[in-house]
């Protein structure tokens, strides 16, 4: 369905270097913020090279169990290399912390 | 030693690993921990014996959140830049995309492109003055258009100058909207029809009924029973709502069956009745749609002009059948008295006086003229009477040839010359075509001026039919009489100087009429004459 192939998953499963899972709870302030905050970050430093799912833990409760996610909202970074964060907590205000979780601090300066 | 050392190096590269994950995963810990104890978490998941829970920490907005889920509309909340941040399950819904990719995605990519710019503009004024909306389509799978409507309001939340967005579902209202169109119209269609259409329902009620059912009934008949407004018989068998649902239950036709339609007072109409199912999408029968044609007036017509036209017939035919006997019955007495005239000139011619003679000889010459008048009568009656078989196809090149053949003594002594030109095929008895060539012909070699006479024979095609024209030199015809000389013993001339009794055009024109042709006439005095007449042409034959 190509309605269904959004911006957030532009390029094809080999060139990505990020699979990303934002938890959030349906549309509380932070939550909002995390969703604008990850994909900023991520269009503006993975462009082309990354997923985004946002999952709204209020319409989907049983994926958060899954993830054993316990607080809103969570930054699940599924294609994990070593020494690269799994999962960041909160709206990601703090940029330096959201760039170390995605392993960009060498990439550039905080 | 170098095995131990390898081994040494390779335990240590492990707990390095082991050390750096650990490292990290105690990073992570402490943030998580950090993040809920400095309020950066909104809600917490807990793993409850009747499945997993969620815990907002700010329960305030409670109420409103479980109103955005469940509500009938579709919402989306928009940054500045149109980016989708929260979406309701509706809206995934409405335009088939899986809720997970819907938040995070531009808002652009579910609208459609041609519908960008008022997007925009919903936008700008939404900005500017609180509060817009309007009409546009989103695009959802498939590429299908969604009609909306789109209700947008800035939204500041927590320092974020978002945009609240709802979108109505249109389609169905669409969709009613144009039954309720298409409704109205069959309504009108049905109300102003010409015929009595009725539509009923399973149980044999009007549900809908054209304003001519009501004018052939007597009476409103909505909502009453079939039976009760329409008694119809069809072949003697009462035809009746249980029958004509059946028959539509069982994928039988009734297409213009004629039925009597008897009425309250005791009279009748003639009605066609014709009927077609009314059926449910599962192909359940609903009712049938009825229509009832009223053809009382147009029998009482045709029952009308039959027996007129069969009147005509047989008058007709007692007339051939006068003409005929007339002319048959009375040869006989005729010549009976023509014999014992002349037997009276011969035996008895000496003991009268001269004038006597002459009077007896008036007498017998007259009897003979009258004898042969009754003869062409005779022949005209019979002139048209069809030979037995099918209808028969005429080379009118050979009958021409024939014809002319029988003329050969009188053109040697005229020195007439006859021109015949290549002549058609022709749907005619060719006992019927030798008989107009034979007067035509036969006219125009006795109607001679003074010169040698000449005739021409031609044909031409025009309007499916084919003339044929008899043109001479002759004598010529007052166009005053053009009409008259195909009248029964019309003739312009007087006994003696012309032989005939006038009966050859008046056959012509019969036998021309019988095959739907016609005959006429051009002509000048002393400048010839052209009759000329149609045919139909050889059916099939090729253009």
């Amino acid at each position: 369905m190509e309605a269904n192939s959004i911006s957030s998953r532009p390029s094809r499963a080999q060139n990505r270097t990020h699979d990303l899972r934002l938890y959030v709870a349906g549309s509380s302030p932070r939550s909002l913020r995390a969703v604008q905050n990850v994909k900023r970050i991520c269009e503006n430093e993975l462009a082309g090279k990354y997923s985004l799912e946002v999952v709204d833990i209020y319409q989907d409760p049983r994926r958060a169990t899954e993830d054993q996610v316990i607080a809103i909202p969570t930054l699940i970074n599924i294609k994990q290399a070593p020494g690269v964060l799994r999962r960041l907590i909160g709206d990601l205000s703090d940029t330096s912390v959201l760039r170390k979780g995605l392993g960009l601090l060498e990439a550039g300066p905080a | 030693m170098t095995q131990a050392y390898d081994k040494e190096n390779e335990l240590i590269a492990t707990e390095q690993y082991k050390i750096g994950d650990l490292l990290s995963r105690l990073w992570e810990a402490e943030e998580t921990i950090r993040a809920i104890y400095s309020g950066e978490a909104d809600a917490v998941v807990v793993n409850s014996p009747s499945g997993p829970r969620v815990y907002t920490l700010e329960g305030a907005d409670h109420p409103y959140r479980v109103m955005v889920e469940q509500m009938h509309e579709s919402t989306v909340t928009l940054d500045p830049k149109r980016l989708i941040l929260y979406s309701n399950p509706q809206f995934a819904a409405l335009i088939g995309a899986a809720s997970e990719s819907v938040a995070g995605s531009d808002f652009e990519r579910f609208l459609a492109p041609a519908d960008a710019s008022l997007f925009a503009g919903l936008i700008e004024a939404a900005v500017a003055g609180g509060h817009s909306s309007g009409e546009l389509h989103l695009r959802g799978a498939n590429a299908a258009t969604i009609p909306v409507r789109l209700s947008v309001t800035p939204l500041d939340v927590a320092g974020m100058q978002n945009l609240c967005v709802i979108a109505s579902d249109l389609r169905e209202q669409r969709r009613n909207e144009t039954i309720l169109k298409e409704e109205r119209l069959s309504r009108l269609i049905l109300e102003q029809a010409a015929e009595a259409i009725v539509v009923i329902d399973q149980q044999g009620v009007i549900v809908r009924r054209s304003e001519s059912a009501n004018l052939l009934a007597r009476k409103p008949v909505l909502m009453e029973p079939f039976d009760g407004a329409f008694h119809l018989t069809a072949s003697g068998i009462r035809l009746d709502t249980d029958r004509i649902l059946t028959a539509m239950r069982v994928g039988e036709e009734i297409t213009g069956v004629e039925a009597q339609m008897a009425h309250s007072g005791g009279a009748t109409s003639a009605l066609l009745v014709s009927a077609s199912p009314l059926s449910s999408q599962g192909n359940e029968l609903l009712g049938c749609v009825i229509t009832l044609t009223d053809i009382t007036e147009r029998k009482r017509a045709e029952e009308a002009l039959a027996s007129q036209a069969e009147e005509l017939a047989r008058s007709n035919s007692d007339l051939q059948q006068f003409a005929y006997s007339a002319s048959h019955d009375l040869r006989e007495p005729l010549r009976q008295l023509a014999v014992f005239t002349e037997l009276l000139q011969s035996r008895y011619q000496d003991k009268l006086a001269a004038e006597a003679g002459l009077l007896i000889e008036h007498a017998v010459s007259s009897a003979h003229r009258m004898e042969g008048l009754l003869k062409d009568l005779l022949a005209y009656t019979q002139a048209a009477d069809a030979p037995q078989g099918p209808a028969a196809y005429t080379d009118a090149n050979e009958v021409c040839r024939k014809t002319v053949a029988t003329f050969e003594a009188k053109i040697a002594q005229s020195g007439a010359r006859i021109d015949c030109d290549p002549l058609p095929v022709l749907a005619i008895h060719e006992v019927h075509l030798t008989q107009l060539f034979q007067n035509l012909i036969g006219n125009a070699l006795k109607y001679c001026g003074l010169e040698p006479p000449h005739v021409h024979i031609s044909a031409e095609r025009s309007d499916g039919l084919w003339k044929l024209t008899v043109a001479d030199n002759g004598i010529g015809i007052d166009p005053a009489y053009k009409n008259q000389v195909f009248g029964i013993f019309q003739r312009l001339h007087g006994g003696g100087k012309y032989s005939g009794s006038g009966i050859g055009l008046a056959i012509c024109q019969k036998i021309v009429q019988r095959y739907g042709g016609r005959i006429w006439v051009e002509s000048e005095l002393g400048r010839g004459s052209r009759f000329m007449f149609t045919l139909p042409e050889k059916k099939n034959e090729a253009r």
